[in-house]
């Protein structure tokens, strides 16, 4: 056991049986060939569930819309922070009631990445060693450099300190990521319009309109999805690829400013859509047109660009 | 069992495949970037033959995504309908695994009855062969034996191809459609009576299992039993209520039905659905009967392992494990299961 997970279980079980919290969101280990998963913990006996490694991606604040009005402790990295700050920012959370128990990361692991190397239908089990995650498969165990696994969003990782917190575990060893984070965005916005178009065209007609990005995603909150809506209705109910696009560009348009980054969406998608590609465009237009990255700024009067309006907007797609 | 059994080998596989491509659209698994996915092939190379199951399952074959159910136009005087059914040319579904097979055995429970007869559903059903192809062994997610299956059984199938030593499949016939598949190709080697014993080992090894199958009577009542028990109280935490377990799922077939129309003119389409989904128990009103995702999950193991008991007589889980594998939060049903048959709360 690491130090940070003994850290982590004996503060989850003073904070509960102190009652300071009613609610300890973490990570526990998964079942037989998944690493690990969410944890809900209530009682300081159950604290010794909490394990933390790399294989701990999920970003847990998705879950806080669903506890409000209670008292949680929460275990987030340091990008999970400022998904944290986005939903003060936009009046979700009660701070006051809010523990942020801030772990440090040294980049989390892409499940996709392992699935890539070793058949998915060959993973009995999965463990980290040092800097290597040892996968146990039918033809005996593999040792994978950690380095080579690492999610697409923490390779490029600029952010090693929460930007919110409590109470700070350890500190990331991490240096912040040199080179453009954008690069990918770059390629995407060098392309002729056609070819970005046919590219957009290809990724969406993956999609099975499934919904999970939206369900994972820790900002997309509302209580009626606009993709939910009967009255007016705006999303027409087909798998027509207009309909998947629509979707797809609407819930983007609506990240302006309010996507992290995080990869929530891209880890929770069942066939393996690239969103962050698009997202990832709308980060850098919110950076480029609004001078805004959500999550950067912790002060809780920060206004993310889709809330706030001024004269001096950039309006030139006007005509 | 099965009358004939005739021998291919590995080599031959797609060459075989060729031949139907002349009488038949093949539908068969092909890789498509880290997974592989049900599709249309054009040549007998593009099947994958070695992946455990497809990342999608084979029900969207005889029950899509989206179906069209008829159009319409309305004028002044009045609405016209159109109904006219969809081509459907006859198909072969090649290289299925036995699990899924069976479960398009337990869709036909619901959607070819006496009671409601699905025309579409039907006609496809009746246009495809369907050829599948037992598993060397189960993957991780496996658990076809916990659900009193195993992987060469033949619900389901008109072929079964078993892989023998030495590069040979083994294919034996389970239905007269399978046999006239089989009759109509061009295959080089019958199968000596060794063979046939070969074919027939490997099914009773394939049944000979340790694993003790679940008691879905038991199981079912039990459920019906425990329905407002605390049982309930802790699966659901950490659901996102993103469907994908009920998507990727062979045998889920919940559905929607929805119109898209642009001025006077539209069709009504079915639409998946998922109880895993907050708007699936929705009412007009405003009032939802099922408001959290305590009430989903535990409608999802109860529309498997109790509801379809007591209707068809069978759970309704072939043990795929794909809702194991993609599950954004490892809720697994294999869990649920265990803590069921020991749960002895009221
Ligand atoms: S996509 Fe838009 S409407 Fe839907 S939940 Fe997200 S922010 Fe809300
Ligand atoms: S999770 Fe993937 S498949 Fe589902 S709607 Fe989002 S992009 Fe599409
Ligand atoms: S419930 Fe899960 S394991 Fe069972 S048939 Fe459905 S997807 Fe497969
Ligand atoms: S896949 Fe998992 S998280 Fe998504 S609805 Fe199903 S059980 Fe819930």
């Amino acid at each position: 056991m690491s130090s940070i997970e003994q850290e982590l279980r004996k503060i989850a079980a003073d904070l509960l049986s102190t009652k300071k919290v009613d609610l300890v969101i973490g990570y526990e280990s998964g079942s037989a060939g998944i690493g690990v998963r969410p944890a809900f913990i209530r009682s300081a006996s159950d604290a010794d569930r909490l394990v933390y490694n790399p294989l701990c991606g999920h970003n847990l604040s998705v879950f806080l819309n669903r506890h409000k009005g209670q008292k949680v402790a929460i275990v987030l990295k340091p990008c999970d922070t400022r998904s944290i700050v986005g939903l003060i920012q936009e009046r979700q959370i009660d701070r006051d009631l809010l523990t942020i128990l801030a772990v440090p990361c040294e980049g989390v692991v892409d499940i996709s990445r392992i699935e890539k190397i070793v058949p998915p239908d060959t993973i009995r089990s999965l463990a980290i060693e040092n800097d290597e995650l040892v996968v146990q498969t039918d033809q005996g165990p593999k040792r994978l450099p950690l380095k080579d696994l690492l999610s697409p969003g923490c390779a490029i990782c600029k952010i090693t300190e929460p930007v919110i917190s409590d109470q700070v575990l350890g500190q990331s060893q991490r240096k912040p990521a040199e080179g453009d984070e954008f690069a990918e965005v770059q390629a995407f916005s060098a392309k002729s319009p056609q070819q970005r178009w046919d590219d957009f065209c290809s990724e969406m007609s993956k999609c099975i309109t499934c919904f999970a990005c939206r369900n994972a995603c820790p900002a997309c909150y509302c209580t009626t999805c606009f993709i939910d809506a009967s009255g007016p209705k705006w999303l027409g109910k087909t798998d027509h690829l207009s309909d998947v696009q629509v979707f797809h560009i609407t819930r983007m348009i609506h990240m302006a400013g309010r996507c992290t980054g995080c990869g929530a969406c891209l880890r929770a998608c069942p066939v393996g859509v690239n969103l962050h590609k698009y997202t990832g465009k709308i980060r850098s237009d919110a950076r480029e047109f609004f001078d805004f990255e959500a999550g950067d700024d912790p002060d809780a009067k920060a206004k993310p660009p889709l809330s706030t309006y001024s004269g001096s907007d950039p309006n030139d797609f006007f005509m | 069992m099965s009358n004939e059994i005739r021998i291919i080998s590995r080599e031959d596989l797609p060459k075989w495949l060729d031949q139907m491509l002349g009488t038949f659209t093949v539908v068969a698994p092909t890789r498509q970037d880290d997974y592989t996915n049900f599709g249309v092939i054009t040549s007998g190379n593009q099947a994958d033959f070695d992946a455990v199951n497809t990342r999608m399952s084979p029900k969207q074959i005889f029950f899509p995504k989206t179906e069209r159910l008829f159009g319409f136009a309305t004028d002044r005087q009045q609405v016209k309908l159109d109904d006219t059914p969809q081509q459907i040319t006859p198909q072969v579904l090649f290289g299925v695994r036995p699990c899924d097979a069976r479960s398009i055995a337990m869709l036909d429970k619901v959607f070819d009855t006496d009671v409601y007869r699905d025309q579409q559903y039907v006609s496809r059903r009746k246009a495809t062969t369907i050829v599948s192809l037992a598993c060397k062994q189960l993957a991780p997610s496996c658990f076809c034996t916990r659900l009193g299956s195993n992987p060469a059984d033949m619900a389901g199938s008109d072929l079964l191809i078993i892989e023998l030593p030495e590069d040979r499949f083994a294919i034996g016939t389970l239905t007269p459609k399978g046999a006239d598949l089989l009759t109509a190709a061009d295959l080089p080697a019958q199968a000596t009576a060794q063979d046939a014993q070969a074919f027939d080992k490997a099914v009773r090894i394939a049944q000979d299992t340790t694993v003790k199958p679940i008691d879905s009577d038991k199981l079912a009542a039990k459920l019906a039993r425990i329905f407002d028990s605390a049982f309930w109280d802790r699966w659901h935490d950490r659901c996102l209520g993103c469907g994908t377990c009920t998507y990727l799922c062979p045998t889920c077939h919940c559905f929607d039905i929805a119109d898209e129309a642009k001025n006077n003119t539209g069709q009504r389409v079915r639409n998946w659905d998922s109880c895993m989904f907050d708007l699936f128990t929705l009412h007009a009103s405003g009032h939802n009967p099922r408001p959290s995702q305590r009430q989903h999950l535990r409608q999802r193991v109860m529309h498997k392992f109790s509801y379809t008991v007591d209707r068809y007589g069978q759970a309704f889980c072939v043990g795929c494990g794909r809702c194991v594998n993609r599950c954004p939060v490892n809720i697994d049903i294999r869990e649920i299961l265990d803590e069921l048959e020991d749960y002895q709360g009221g």
